[in-house]
């Protein structure tokens, strides 16, 4: 008798939870959706903005309006295209012989990623970077940082 | 040469430790002055009785066991070993003191060797990553090519347009990601 009530105690409960959350969710989620549209339509502008920079050789503007990009308001979703981004960035730096602004533009963005394999991945390309020009003490340490992160990734 | 410096100079005179202006100059006060002639006279015959009785002069047996007994009466120092003079007295604490250096030294040995391991695992981590990319930026560099119609690369492409099928990693081209519209 007594577990019985429990039971439809719990059946009563976990339905008005669903009466209340459903709405509100179907609510939010469009909303969610808007934002993220918008978002991602400034960004689109101002992935072009960087890419007509970049051609123009103007690599300290391509730089600051690339961070542009990272500083939106973006949901953890979103983090895999952002990295890719970040990463192409980086190599378009690269390969326009401007590694110390690939570098900037890694160590500003830094911050924005909360997934540790994205963090790993930026260290990485940091280090990279910095081999690149030379500096292979604080290379090696990158990719320590790099080698920490994933292994708190992989820890179960 | 006066007798001062003649007296100074006797015994290494009498021993030819001078060089010989000086001995000359000695030999000739002494031919002059009396005085200092008695004194080296003196100094040779107590060098020669020396020289004459050296070796058989023998002490007595009693000096020898009279100073055998002081010396047994004498009080033996205390050896020092500094801050380990207790591991001599205490065996237990010699083998602690042992065992404590032996684990010490075991763990540092252990500490270096996981250091050296894991900066072996870095450096072959970092090499992988490097390799990767320089492989990218190589493909990189003959799409710069391939844009700009170097015709060896057009020709090394061919017709062939069959898609990647190990295209895992970056890829060399980029669509602006955030494109909401088709083209």
């Amino acid at each position: 008798m007594r577990f019985g009530s429990l039971r439809l105690r719990r059946r009563i409960l976990s339905r008005a939870f669903f009466a209340f959350m459903l709405p509100l969710t179907l609510l939010y989620l469009p909303a969610q959706d808007l934002d993220l549209k918008k978002t991602k339509s400034v960004a689109e502008s101002q992935h072009e903005i960087v890419i007509i920079l970049l051609g123009k050789k103007e690599f300290v503007r391509a730089q600051e309006e690339a961070n542009k990009i990272f500083q939106m308001k973006w949901p953890q979703s979103q983090e895999p295209v952002l990295l890719k981004e970040l990463l192409w960035f980086s190599d378009k730096f690269l390969d326009s012989g401007q590694p110390e602004l690939a570098v900037r533009l890694l160590e500003t963005n830094l911050s924005t990623f909360k997934d540790n394999g994205s963090k790993a991945a930026i260290w990485k390309e940091k280090g990279y970077l910095l081999k690149r020009m030379g500096q292979d003490d604080k290379a090696l340490d990158c990719f320590r940082e790099a080698q920490r992160l994933e292994k708190i990734k992989l820890r179960p | 040469m006066d007798c001062r410096q003649c007296g100074d100079d006797l015994t290494a005179y009498l021993d030819g430790e001078i060089p010989d202006s000086v001995a000359e100059q000695i030999r000739r006060h002494l031919e002059e002055c009396r005085s200092c002639h008695a004194e080296y006279q003196e100094l040779r015959d107590s060098a020669s009785f020396v020289e004459l009785h050296a070796g058989e002069i023998e002490p007595a047996p009693e000096i020898w066991n009279n100073l055998r007994a002081r010396i047994a009466e004498m009080p033996v120092p205390a050896e020092s070993f500094g801050y380990f003079h207790f591991l001599v007295m205490n065996r237990w604490a010699a083998a602690a003191v042992t065992l404590a250096a032996m684990v010490v030294l075991a763990v540092g040995l252990l500490g270096y060797m996981q250091h050296q391991q894991s900066e072996r695992e870095l450096e072959s981590y970092m090499n992988e990553y490097i390799e990767m990319r320089t492989i990218m930026e190589r493909l990189h560099s003959l799409q710069m090519m391939e844009a700009h119609g170097d015709p060896s690369i057009i020709e090394a492409i061919g017709s062939s347009q069959m898609e990647n099928p190990f295209a895992s990693i970056r890829p060399v081209s980029f669509d602006n990601p955030f494109r909401t519209e088709e083209k």
